[in-house]
């Protein structure tokens, strides 16, 4: 008993130990602000996101579906909806990224634009890690309704907050916020 | 080497405290005190408290249970400030981020009640072998005490590893110095708390146990001297330091990138 309370102590710590000098290092090699952050978003099909999350489609399937055959599907689109989420999500942490480069200016406007895109996209992570533990738990129980449908919302404020950041940024640059041709 | 009252452990009973008053002036020195206040104070209370116990330990004068006695009253205050200490850090990281306060604050309380819990459940567990009294008692509430230290720093640093926070310079080396002696001393004391160990073998642990704390401090030296004076802002809206950050060329492209990428986002 003793023998195996030390050894799962002396386990934890040497994993503590190495993530610390793990984030140590990751600090240190981290490259620097200019790198093409941008890149690394993934687009969203939000109207496809929205379909997925509309509890209307679930009672149309309800519906005309089996039982089993229901179960089956709802666990498919619970796996699509899971995958939008972590896309959104990591979008999310880019966002956060870009920001905290943003918070150094010395522009108050600027400034401010940054800290509400970082407030937001925090939020929309959290959502996001929030509605996966929801989509796993639905997937056990297909026939809970699963509510992610707030975090579109959620993402559309970020996209707000992100065009006004990208407006302050330059604003010699003709800004387009809707979709269609110029 | 590795025995009381050897060279070695002269120095690395001295050197780390008085190297920490060292930290301690510069960092008042340099004004940083005004971000991290209980830094200061730990650095301080710490290395007074550590050089007192090293001169009482060799006054012939001192009895051992008194001097055991002084260690659980400096053990007692270093559990005070050290977890003031961590709630510094967790306030430096999350303070920032309104978003982000009311869960990180009730994350922290739920994760800091399992550790006491399972904190106590491990002391009760303990075994310090045949080393009676003071000494054992001394040695299972470190280990307590480095278990909790442990958890709430690995909390912060996966909470905000999750969440991609921008940790300030100072705040990243006060926690990577802690987080590397606690990691160290939680194994340490685990051994001296459960095990019997035999007298060199003991001897070897603390002298371990101390390394790691010098270390620490080593770590903190260095991001105190080379974190810069906090400055105020400028006034006025002078964004030339921003476009230095971001780079001309990508100024050029950003918003237009940007747009491209939050059109396809909202098809």
């Amino acid at each position: 008993m003793t023998m195996t309370l030390v050894t799962l102590i002396v386990v934890a710590a040497v994993l503590t130990l190495a993530l610390t000098l793990g984030l140590a290092v990751s600090r240190a090699l981290r490259p620097a602000a200019s790198t093409k952050l941008e890149g690394q978003i993934q687009p969203i099909d939000v109207a496809g996101f929205r379909n997925l999350v509309d509890p209307a489609e679930d009672e149309y399937l309800r519906r005309h579906l089996s039982p089993a055959d229901f179960r089956v599907t709802q666990r498919s689109r619970l796996r699509a909806r899971a995958a939008y989420v972590r896309v959104a999500g990591s979008n999310a942490a880019v966002l956060i990224r870009m920001g905290q480069a943003a918070l150094a200016s010395n522009n108050a406007q600027v400034r401010e634009a940054a800290l509400r895109l970082v407030n937001d996209a925090l939020l929309l992570r959290r959502n996001a890690a929030f509605a996966l533990l929801r989509i796993y738990a639905a997937m056990a129980w297909p026939n809970y309704a699963s509510a992610s449908a707030g975090l579109i919302d959620r993402y559309e404020r970020l996209n707000s907050s992100a065009m006004l950041l990208g407006r302050l940024c330059n604003p010699a640059v003709p800004l387009r916020v809707a979709a269609g041709p110029e | 080497m590795f025995q009381p009252h050897s060279l070695l452990w002269h120095y690395l009973w001295v050197a780390p405290s008085a190297l920490l008053l060292v930290v301690g002036a510069i960092f008042y020195r340099r004004s940083l005190h005004r971000q991290f206040p209980v830094f200061l104070l730990f650095a301080v209370v710490q290395g007074i408290t550590v050089l007192a116990l090293y001169a009482m330990d060799l006054m012939p004068s001192v009895s051992d249970t008194f001097w055991w006695k002084a260690n659980s009253i400096h053990l007692l205050i270093e559990v005070i400030l050290k977890f003031a200490l961590i709630g510094e850090i967790f306030s430096s990281v999350f303070r920032s981020y309104p978003a982000l306060s009311k869960l990180g604050t009730t994350m922290v309380r739920g994760v800091g009640l399992v550790l006491v819990l399972t904190a106590v459940a491990v002391a009760v567990l303990a075994h310090p072998g045949s080393t009676a009294g003071m000494a054992s008692a001394s040695w299972v509430l470190n280990l307590s005490n480095f278990m909790i230290e442990c958890g709430l720093l690995i909390f912060i640093f996966l909470f905000a590893a999750y969440f991609r926070l921008a940790w300030q310079r100072l705040a990243f080396g006060i926690a990577l110095g802690r987080g590397f002696a606690a990691s160290v001393q939680l194994a340490t004391w685990s051994l001296l708390a459960n095990l019997d160990l035999s007298h060199p073998t003991r001897q070897l642990v603390d002298s371990v146990n101390m390394g790691a704390y010098h270390v620490c401090i080593l770590i903190w030296l260095y991001y105190v001297l080379t974190t810069p004076k906090p400055r105020p802002a400028p006034p006025g809206g002078d964004d030339r330091h921003y476009d230095h950050e971001w780079g001309e060329d990508q100024r050029q492209h950003d918003l237009v990138v940007w747009n491209r990428e939050l059109e396809r986002l909202l098809q």
